[in-house]
């Protein structure tokens, strides 16, 4: 532990108002991102999971400085990334990228994919002319498309297709980190998997370190080394994926597992059936935001008094619960 | 294609120098086959029959006469260019490497009425720049002899008739095509750009940027415009650059409602993060990633907008605060008309038939654009 | 079992559309037995909804149901009935849930008045009684105080909650074929878990044969009795859950498995499928599958495949040469 993480994320808060009415009063807030401390060490894969609305893509954003957080500090190889002058931002920039969910959403529809990624090669003055010409069709074959296929517009491909061409934009500008937003979700089974099996080689290949947003928990399982599930704009529980897997600690990460779809019979245990819904971040009860929907059988006062914090429980676990 | 070789080629040369469009019709290419025949027999007729007046280009050496000049060389050379170019091989490889544009071409052909409105427009064009060719009178030469000519019906001489002056009302409905489409022109491309810019500044930026720019638009739109413009020509001389540019400046803020609708979508893209993620500036994000997906709208709306203008510009020159006589604009003909509606109908209408051509086809073109253009709308 | 309840043969709906015909469903069957719960497999684009809806006759122009393709329910023929016949079934023989459950429920309208109307339309009852259905009815999903719920509109219900009405309404006319279009995809995992618990016991309950379309395979590894895999608008293979899961036949079947991330272990790489799914408007020759399928040999291009082997048919020609199987296929992408 002697090597300082590649980013540090410290007490991380991003508070939306909530408008209501002709003069735009605020009336409360959404409290999408509340109190997120993560570590990811460089070369890893942390996978953030938790379900709809929780606060993924936010936290996502927020370590990108993409949005600007209400509180809390994220330090990018040893910068505070808040600091940051213009220069320092185009850095960082270059160093921190992020793959979308929407293979649709994402690409312009009226560039072509080769002048997309030209685009990122020239604001960063990394090539031009030939030599970006030459990227380009290095970019498109490295996340396994045509040369030629630089010409052609993005409605002109596959999810699948679309979804490298959005990877290969996160590459262009040969960063360390990339965000992974749901980058699979959207995509068919066979399609996921070619995209998985590209994330994976592409790691190994350029040494990245990932932060992989999804609630999909097979897909975490097979590629996360280290696995943060959030629930209502907290880490509930945080550790290495053999652990979080095999032992889960907190009641939500338990509920989580046993609600996953499996195609074995065998290794399936009693499902968990929560009840009531997941909350809404404008709405977090106080206490444990868990508290409503907890099964535990010795939940009590103090769960819904207090809030739980982000605990050592051994073996390289932490977990946010009173009952463990 | 490469099995006619030359020999096929030689001999489409020569189809193409006898009359453009003869090739793309024995290809069986049937609208741009027409639309080149078309075009070439127009030119030709021009030339023909208005020989006497091309040749007086050379002496008399008026600026509209050499705008018809270089439009007559022009389209010629552009019937016989295209004649020989136009159309081949393009089918195949349109399906491929098709861009959005491409795409919105393809569709805009296959709506029938759009396609006439884009004809009517063209012709409308050729027209204006041809004038002097296309007429032996003067439009504003008022002769001795007002009497006798004065309120002469429709006739060989007079295809239109003429006016109180005794003016052909053709030739200065031909003139006046010129003022009232080019009005048109520049103050929709004034409001367009002005429009587009404050529009993408505005909901891009959103916050406190769009909400004062959006109170400022609010505030222009609902100033009632015919007040606005009739101040701000009465603190000026009513001329056609006055009246240029108060329309341009009226008009923009409908645009910039239209444009920041759709940026305030736009910008919840994710390719628009992703652009702010590579470390994209504003001002490039605004002009290569946010202005050319709210093209759409901004050409339809320019579309329906150059329709309107006309009309305006008529309703101006009909309170006498537009071009100032006896510089002919389609308005102030039909001002010149409405005091003999009875007697000498022919005055007003014409020029009012003009209009309505004008503007019909302008919003058969803009609905085109716009299903075109919307890939919803696409089978 | 005395006979399925639903008979589909040869069903081909076709999309006449300007630039080109779109094969969208070509020659699917299947039966649905009495309680049964079919599942339909298959990746995004193969023909899953439009074979739902085409049981539902709601397929929209260009769209249309070819000739010879019969959709029998009992033994009623559906292909054959009138527009207002077909009215009836809707809702009332056979009922149908969507994906997504804010879009199919009418905002302006309660919750409640959107069932009773179901109801009061199919059974010819009362406004009152139809309100008491409707109440019943979103007891029997689950939802908490069902008389307050009525007159609660779609928006102050949460996605969970919205797809229970859903099911409610779905459910209020006792239909004898539920179609459950991928009633869960856009749910999240613990909600996804409840509905599917709900699903499996009312149809236990009110013995209804449900038909259950997903693109996730675990989802209706659990859930259906029967499962078919779909492929560019075909049966490819179709067989007891069990087997199907346990046993694929087909190289597609064992492919999609094989590609599907597991939760029990950490494996270096995923077997893919190489390829991509092909376009409606121009499907393959031969087996639709062969351009993607590791085995393939001559016969596979020219060849089409018809369903082979009896109890858990696949449309490849391996069933008539397994030798041909190759190590490559084994291997996995
Ligand atoms: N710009 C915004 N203004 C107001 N509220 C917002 C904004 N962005 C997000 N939120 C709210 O913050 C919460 C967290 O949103 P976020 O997008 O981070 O969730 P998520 O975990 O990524 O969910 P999903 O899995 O659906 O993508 C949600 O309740 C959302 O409604
Ligand atoms: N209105 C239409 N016009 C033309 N083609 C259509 C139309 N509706 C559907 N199709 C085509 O029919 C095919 C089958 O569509 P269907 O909706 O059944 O797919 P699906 O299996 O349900 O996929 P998904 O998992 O994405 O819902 C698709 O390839 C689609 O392109
Ligand atoms: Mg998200
Ligand atoms: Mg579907």
């Amino acid at each position: 532990m002697s090597v300082p993480p590649l980013v540090e994320v410290s007490d991380l808060v991003k508070h939306f108002p909530i408008r209501k009415g002709v003069l735009g009063r605020t009336q409360g807030h959404v409290r999408a991102v509340d109190g997120v401390s993560l570590d990811i060490r460089r070369g890893e894969t942390v996978a953030l999971v938790g379900e709809s609305g929780c606060g993924k893509s936010t936290t996502a954003r927020l370590i990108l400085r993409l949005l600007e957080p209400t509180a809390g500090r994220v330090i990018f190889d040893g910068q505070d990334t808040l600091a940051l002058d213009r220069t320092g931002l185009m850095r960082f920039r270059r160093r921190a990228q992020i793959i979308f969910q929407d293979p649709f959403g994402s690409l312009n529809p009226r560039m072509t994919v080769g002048a997309v990624l030209r685009e990122a090669l020239h604001v960063h003055g990394i090539a031009r002319g030939e030599a970006a010409a030459r990227c380009v069709a290095e970019l498109l074959d490295a996340v396994g498309l045509h040369a030629d296929d630089a010409g052609r517009y993005p409605h002109e491909f596959s999810g699948g297709q679309r979804q490298r061409v959005g990877i290969a934009r996160a590459l262009a500008v040969e960063p360390e980190f990339i965000v992974a937003d749901e980058p699979v979700s959207a995509l068919d089974v066979s399609v996921q998997a070619q995209v998985l099996n590209l994330l994976a080689d592409l790691q190994q290949r350029f040494r990245l370190t990932y932060l992989f947003i999804t609630h999909d928990l097979s897909v975490v399982r097979h590629l996360a080394d280290r696995v943060a599930v959030m629930y209502l704009g907290r880490l509930v529980e945080l550790g290495d994926s053999d652990s979080v897997f095999g032992d889960p600690l907190h009641p939500y990460t338990r509920a989580l597992l046993s609600a996953v779809p499996v195609l074995e019979s065998e290794g399936r245990g009693q499902r968990i059936v929560l009840s009531g819904d997941v909350g809404h971040a404008a709405s977090a009860p106080p206490g444990c935001p868990f508290h409503p929907r907890c099964p535990h059988p010795e939940k009590d006062e103090t769960c819904r008094a207090v809030v739980p914090v982000l605990e050592e429980r051994g073996g390289g676990a932490q977990a946010a619960c009173h009952r463990i | 294609m490469s099995a006619s070789g030359g020999n096929g080629s030689r001999k489409r040369l020569s189809a193409a120098a006898l009359l453009p469009g003869l090739p793309q019709l024995l290809r069986g290419q049937r609208r741009a086959g027409l639309s080149l025949v078309a075009l070439a027999l127009s030119m030709l007729a021009v030339l023909v029959f208005g020989f006497d007046r091309v040749l007086a280009t050379f002496t008399v050496g008026r600026i509209d006469y050499w705008v018809a000049f270089l439009t007559l060389l022009a389209g010629l050379a552009a019937a016989w260019w295209l004649g020989v170019s136009w159309g081949r091989g393009s089918s195949e490889d349109s399906a491929a490497g098709a861009s959005q544009w491409a795409i919105a071409w393809r569709e805009f052909e296959k709506n029938r009425p759009a396609m006439l409105g884009l004809y009517l427009m063209v012709a409308l064009y050729l027209v204006t720049l041809l004038a002097p060719y296309l007429t032996s009178y003067e439009p504003s030469v008022i002769v001795d002899d007002i009497m006798r000519v004065r309120h002469l019906a429709p006739s060989q001489d007079h295809l239109m008739g003429t006016d109180k002056y005794g003016r052909d009302v053709y030739t200065r409905i031909l003139y006046g095509a010129r003022i009232s489409l080019s009005i048109g022109f520049i103050a929709v491309g004034i409001s367009i750009a002005l429009g587009t810019l404050v529009g993408a500044v505005s909901g891009y930026f959103g916050g406190v940027v769009d909400a004062v720019l959006m109170r400022f638009v609010d505030t222009l739109i609902s100033f009632p415009r015919l007040v606005l413009l009739i101040t701000v020509i009465a603190l000026f001389q009513p001329s056609i650059l006055v009246v240029v540019v108060v329309l341009g400046l009226t008009l923009w803020p409908s645009t910039a409602r239209i444009v920041r609708g759709e940026v305030l979508s736009l910008r919840e893209r994710e390719f628009i993060e992703a652009a702010r993620a590579l470390g994209l500036g504003s001002p490039r994000i605004i002009l290569r990633h946010i202005i050319p997906n709210v093209l759409g709208p901004v050409i339809v709306a320019a579309t329906l907008g150059l329709g309107n203008i006309i009309l305006i510009e008529a309703g101006l020159s009909f309170l006498g605060l537009s071009a100032p006589p006896p510089t002919p604009s389609w308005g102030n003909i039909i001002t010149d008309g409405r005091e003999y509606l009875v007697e000498a109908w022919w005055v007003s209408t014409f020029p009012g038939l003009a209009i309505v051509f004008t503007v019909v086809s302008f919003n058969l073109i803009g609905d085109g654009l716009r299903d075109a253009l919307d890939p919803r709308l696409r089978v | 079992m005395s006979g399925p309840i639903l008979q589909v043969e040869n069903l081909r709906t076709y999309f006449h559309t300007a630039d080109g015909l779109v094969r969208a469903v070509d020659g699917v069957s299947f039966n649905l037995g009495r309680g049964e719960t079919l599942g339909i497999v298959g990746e995004s684009g193969c023909g899953k909804s439009i074979t739902c809806l085409s049981i539902l006759r709601l397929v929209d122009p260009p769209g249309r149901i070819e000739p010879d393709s019969t959709i029998r329910l009992g033994d009623r023929e559906l292909t054959r009935l009138s527009e207002a016949a077909m009215r009836e079934v809707r809702g009332n023989a056979i009922s149908m849930i969507f994906q997504e459950p804010m879009t199919s429920l009418n905002p302006v309208w309660t919750i409640g008045g959107q069932i009773a109307e179901a109801v009061r339309l199919h059974r010819g009852v009362g406004r009152a009684e139809g309100r008491e259905r409707a109440a019943e009815m979103l007891g029997l999903v689950g939802l908490a105080n069902p008389q307050r719920r009525l007159d609660d509109y779609p928006h102050e219900l949460s996605g969970g909650m919205r797809q229970r009405a859903m099911i409610a309404m779905a459910l209020a006319c006792d239909p004898d074929v539920l179609l459950a279009d991928e009633p869960t995809t856009a749910l999240d995992v613990t909600i996804q878990a409840e509905i599917l618990d709900l699903l499996c016991e009312l149809q236990e309950r009110l013995g209804m044969a449900m038909i259950f379309v997903s693109h996730d395979l675990g989802v209706v590894a659990q859930i259906a009795d029967r499962v078919i895999v779909m492929y560019a608008g075909q049966v490819l293979e179709e067989g007891a859950t069990e087997g199907i899961f346990s046993r694929p036949r087909h190289p597609y079947t064992e492919g999609l498995l094989r590609s599907t991330p597991k939760l029990t272990a950490k494996l270096p790489r995923l077997a893919t499928i190489a390829g991509s799914v092909p376009s409606p408007k121009r499907w393959p020759a031969g087996c639709r599958f062969h351009p993607r399928c590791p085995h393939a040999w001559d016969r596979c291009r020219e060849d089409v495949p018809p369903l082979l082997a009896v109890d858990q048919p696949s449309r490849c020609w391996l069933e008539e040469e397994p030798q041909r199987r190759t190590r490559r296929g084994e291997a996995g992408g």
